[in-house]
């Protein structure tokens, strides 16, 4: 036996190990997400939806819809934390593809695909591509604050948006169990957004309008 | 082993969201690894079991920073030792226990001859004390490699050395060790 074989094998008397997960998470900050977050949102929706009445329209600037995704000018940025958007699942391709009934457009540059209900978000370099149904979520909503321009743009050939400045906020509802849930809550920087048919996409990471159009000019179809 | 990344990313992933039950799966699951490499540190039972609790509470703040990806393993276990080491630090003067032998055979070893298990006893008892005197910052890296199973990225990310450094340390203190113990 070598040296290293013998170090291996030396049986050594650890103390007993104890059970730490009960106070482990007995510490943890309970996740108040889940029991507050979820009405909460509920109400910015329906702060939303009160916005576009007549009396109330004066306090939004702009709104438009386009496929899944409606976007309200809002005259006070949205709070949140600004952290990575949560991608979903990591999957292979062929399960990304399986779960939406429309052909995925794909970067030719390598990348990972990721699943989030019915949404498939690709990744790759700086790039995330997110694309759903858009009658599968219709009512996800954007939200741009004041320091946000918003701009019609020309994308692979129909017309799309493209976001930029402060960050904003995008809160889906999740088709499946019709809630708004807290793992579709992003935030994003400049997004370019546009529709085919009635499917959504959304791609987040590019740093000019010319970059982004030029990312998704280059996709290509399954 | 092969499927435990892709589970463990998954627990991941919901844990980041919230969900503590998720998290509670990542303990049950590194607890045992998380005490050892905290022990083998801090060289105090207790210590050691707060170390690695108040590593996991604090790594569960810190899943926001997590690369997705990345091996979850060492990268809890570097904020376990960076606990056990201010531990020690404020144990200042209190002496540490020396690591021990376990008395009895493990589980699954071969019954070996009286005789055998005489040599071998004396003979891992040789090489233990010789492991003990190495200079702290090579037996970290031993007892990380060789007592915890950890491979060298492990090692190195655990204690927050280069991989060189670890091999170095590696290699310097098995030199040593030969010299130490007979053939």
């Amino acid at each position: 036996m070598n040296l290293e074989h013998e170090l291996r094998a030396l049986p050594i008397a650890f103390p007993d190990e104890p059970d730490l997960a009960p106070r482990v998470l007995a510490r943890l900050e309970r996740p108040a997400r889940r029991w507050w977050l979820v009405p909460a949102l509920v109400a910015l929706a329906v702060a939303g939806a009160l916005f576009a009445i007549p009396q109330t329209r004066a306090a939004i600037l702009d709104l438009f819809r386009i496929g899944g995704v409606e976007v309200r000018r809002v005259e006070t940025q949205p709070r949140a934390p600004v952290r990575p958007p949560l991608l979903g699942r990591g999957v292979s391709l062929a399960t990304a593809q399986s779960t939406v009934d429309f052909p995925l457009l794909v970067p030719r540059d390598p990348f990972t695909a990721y699943v989030d209900g019915k949404m498939v978000n690709l990744r790759w370099k700086r790039y995330v591509l997110s694309q759903w149904h858009g009658e599968q979520l219709p009512f996800a909503q954007k939200q741009v604050g004041p320091g946000s321009q918003t701009a019609g743009v020309e994308v692979r050939g129909v017309p799309g948006f493209w976001i930029t400045g402060a960050r904003h906020e995008i809160i889906y509802r999740d088709p499946a169990t019709d809630q708004i849930v807290a793992k579709s809550r992003r935030l994003a920087g400049n997004v370019l957004i546009w529709e085919d048919g009635d499917v959504t996409y959304r791609l987040e990471g590019a740093r000019t309008v010319a970059d982004a159009r030029a990312v998704a000019r280059n996709l290509k179809a399954r | 082993m092969v499927d435990r990344p892709l589970d463990e990313h998954e627990l991941i992933e919901r844990a980041k969201r919230g969900d503590a039950s998720a998290y509670e799966a990542l303990v049950r699951a590194h607890q045992g690894i998380a005490f050892r490499t905290a022990f083998l540190i801090a060289r105090d039972p207790s210590d050691a079991e707060e170390a690695a609790q108040d590593g996991f509470v604090k790594a569960y703040r810190a899943l926001g920073r997590f690369r997705r990806g990345a091996p979850f393993r060492p990268w809890l276990l570097q904020i376990v030792a960076n606990e056990a080491r201010n531990r020690r630090r404020s144990a200042g003067r209190r002496a540490h226990l020396a690591l021990r032998l376990a008395d009895e055979a493990r589980p699954g070893d071969a019954v070996p001859s009286p005789e055998a298990e005489l040599l071998s006893s004396d003979r891992r008892a040789e090489l233990l004390a010789a492991v003990e005197a190495l200079r702290e910052e090579e037996r970290l890296v031993v007892s990380c490699r060789f007592f915890l199973g950890l491979s060298e990225d492990e090692t190195a990310q655990t204690l927050g050395l280069k991989l060189g450094t670890v091999k170095s340390r590696t290699s310097r203190a098995l030199a040593q060790l030969r010299q130490e113990v007979a053939p």
